[in-house]
């Protein structure tokens, strides 16, 4: 009986407890009627996969331009401004939590949004270095209170932040089992209560050895998009930040505004940084017809980029249409006046 | 007069805040601390008996004093005892809605709902309330509140004291909620023995839960509302109406320590505290006010509700 009237004065002070999830769940039944009756508004897209209640993420190895990415997708979404082949349909505001990052290393970032239009909604930061600096404790969501002190912020700032993006997990996490799928368990709920409150939730990973995400796949089952980003074939330290995205999971988008895309930042002629984004199967194209007018055997192209030789050959084709190859496989004139100059050291090296 | 006496006396004679309370606090502090009791204990008698006044006294404050009693005497320092955090958020929101819960505030209707029809003269509740609550051979002390206990006297078997009540004897006004072992032990202060203390305390079955500031109307709906094992409801015979909880519905209590887990603390600290109950009613010795005894006002101290089982009154 201690614990009946221990639940009595929960309820009436407001807690939940067990008879209070029953009568959730009694008063929650839904019949069929009773579902198509609930009036859901739909849901806000932003920018590509990236929508009202959706959790994404976006991995890659070490080095390979993920913030840079990330950056570059806030100043997109909060200027309303397409990325490539994502159609940007209505400006998001946005949270950045960056785990990693020095705030002089974000402060000297801001050098790409010049140029750019205006903002139209909020872009805001919550750095765990400027934590420290002051004092306070750094961000850990292994531990409940930090879930659910950034609920409440969440809750209390409204409609002020549309998408969130975390980078990333193992600086928030740390210490965190990431095989282990029971340990995932809370931090998926999180994600998922960010989710129903309406935000877009996209965090940042690194990826494993083999090139995939790390740590337990079960991660992936709730998401609603993945981007894979890896550095491009031929890849020189010397082009700078420059890397292909891929979309591994996509719940929203199909043909052309899923296709892969290569990103990298470029030196803008009247000065500062703005990122450039070229169609991968365009430049692919073009890379081939340069391989092999170049000498390059079609096994060679089909090893040294990992595409499969039928491709190789289609592609061939394409560029002997184009004027681009003689049959023989060999530069045309308007071939090697396009692709002579072509480095191709890069690729065979 | 010794210093346990006058820390005693001065316990009976509190100075309000505003009105010379700190210096109060301070005296009481050093003579509790000279007279060698508790600092724990010394703690909370103070707040215990301190009365409302025109500033809060915080724990600080109290603590702060009886430190530096502990200090000047070279007694070592005083480190309060955490107090269990309460299970609640919003106390007095809390009993507002557990009163709101319940639509009895009328004793006439408290009367309809007992389990055992009270259909006698409040003078002839001792007969009927005493074998309700306990055995025959159980130990009681019957009394007033500043009597020491004497064996055969005022602590006597319940079965003696029915009989004592049905030949026209009076007794009271108090009663000691729980019965006794009938064996000597020290009383709390060290100045000797005593056999009415809690460390007399043979059976701990009941629990005593008494407002202070509530209106009666309130206190009836909130009896009528609380999930609690209600044994018995008392009408005082003042403002209060005291609530016979049975303990044993609540957790296995058989010695104080179990009690000051399970009841002092999980029930008194964590729930009933925050709720407005009155602290001081949480010891097993507690006195309570014995049915059928007239008081001065004209006023009978009686039995409103009775029940064989400890139970909710749930309407």
């Amino acid at each position: 009986m201690f614990s009946q009237f221990a639940e009595q004065v929960k309820q009436a002070d407001g807690q939940q407890t067990s008879s209070g999830y029953y009568e959730n769940l009694v008063h929650n039944v839904l019949g069929e009627d009773a579902l198509r009756a609930i009036k859901i508004p739909p849901v806000k897209k932003y920018l590509g996969p990236i929508r009202e209640r959706t959790t994404g993420q976006i991995f890659g190895p070490r080095g390979v331009g993920k913030t840079m990415v990330r950056d570059a997708l806030a100043l997109s979404l909060t200027r309303n401004l397409d990325f490539g082949p994502f159609k940007s349909e209505k400006a998001a505001g946005v949270l950045i939590i960056d785990g990693e990052m020095g705030a002089d290393q974000l402060q000297a970032r801001q050098i790409l949004a010049d140029g750019l239009p205006p903002a139209i909604r909020p872009l805001d930061y919550i750095i765990n270095e400027h934590l420290y600096r002051q004092g306070m404790p750094v961000i850990n969501l292994s531990d409940p209170l930090w879930r659910d002190a950034f609920i409440q912020l969440i809750k209390e700032t409204g409609s002020r932040w549309d998408v969130i993006f975390l980078d990333n997990l193992s600086a928030f996490l740390p210490g965190f089992r990431e095989n282990d799928t029971e340990a995932w368990g809370p931090i998926n709920a999180f994600l998922l209560q960010l989710k129903w409150l309406g935000k877009c939730v996209v965090f940042y990973h690194h990826s494993g050895k083999n090139g995939d995400q790390r740590g337990t796949s079960s991660r992936e089952d709730a998401l609603d998009f993945v981007l894979k980003l890896s550095l491009p074939a031929g890849y020189d330290p010397q082009d700078g930040c420059k890397c292909d995205v891929t979309m591994t999971k996509s719940r929203s988008l199909t043909g052309p505004e899923a296709a892969p895309f290569t990103f990298e930042i470029k030196e803008k002629p009247s000065g500062g940084l703005t990122w450039l984004i070229t169609g991968q199967r365009e430049s692919k194209k073009e890379l081939i017809v340069a391989l092999l007018g170049n000498g390059i055997s079609q096994r060679e192209v089909a090893d040294m980029m990992g595409i499969d030789k039928g491709y190789i050959s289609r592609t061939k084709k394409w560029g002997v249409n184009n004027n681009l190859l003689t049959e023989a496989g060999e530069f045309t004139a308007s071939g090697h006046l396009k692709f002579g100059g072509f480095d191709i050291e890069k690729y065979t090296g | 007069m010794a210093a346990i006496d006058r820390y005693n006396e001065n316990l009976t004679n509190p100075q309000a805040p505003g009105n010379g309370c700190h210096s109060w606090i301070m005296s009481t502090a050093n003579l509790g601390v000279i007279g060698s009791v508790d600092p724990q204990q010394i703690q909370t008698d103070i707040r215990r008996v301190i009365p409302t006044g025109t500033r809060a006294i915080r724990d600080k404050e109290i603590n702060d004093a009886i430190n530096k009693a502990m200090m000047d005497h070279s007694k070592g320092t005083f480190t309060p005892r955490p107090r269990p955090k309460p299970i609640i958020n919003n106390g007095k929101d809390t009993r507002q809605q557990i009163i709101n819960q319940s639509q009895t505030s009328d004793e006439a209707d408290l009367y309809e709902l007992s389990h055992i029809r009270l259909d006698y003269e409040p003078k002839d509740d001792a007969i009927h309330f005493l074998p309700v609550l306990f055995e025959p051979g159980d130990l009681l002390f019957i009394g007033d509140r500043l009597e020491a206990g004497i064996m055969g006297e005022n602590i006597r078997v319940c079965s003696d004291w029915i009989n004592f009540f049905k030949a026209g004897g009076t007794a009271g006004p108090f009663i000691i909620i729980n019965s006794l072992s009938g064996q000597p032990a020290q009383k709390k202060d060290g100045t000797g023995d005593t056999y009415r203390g809690d460390g007399n305390v043979k059976t701990f079955k009941y629990c005593l839960v008494e407002f202070d500031d509530l209106s009666r109307e309130d206190q009836i709906r909130f009896w009528t509302a609380a999930k609690l094992p209600i044994k018995a409801l008392v009408d005082t015979g003042g403002k209060s109406i005291h609530a016979w909880i049975e303990v044993s519905k609540l957790a296995m209590v058989n010695s104080l320590d179990d009690w000051n887990v399970h009841i002092k603390r999980r029930l008194y600290e964590q729930i009933l505290r925050p709720l407005g109950v009155d602290a001081a009613c949480s010891n097993p010795a507690r006195l309570s006010r014995m049915p059928g005894w007239l008081r001065d006002t004209g006023n009978y101290q009686r039995i409103l509700w009775l029940s064989h089982e400890g139970e909710s009154i749930n309407v």
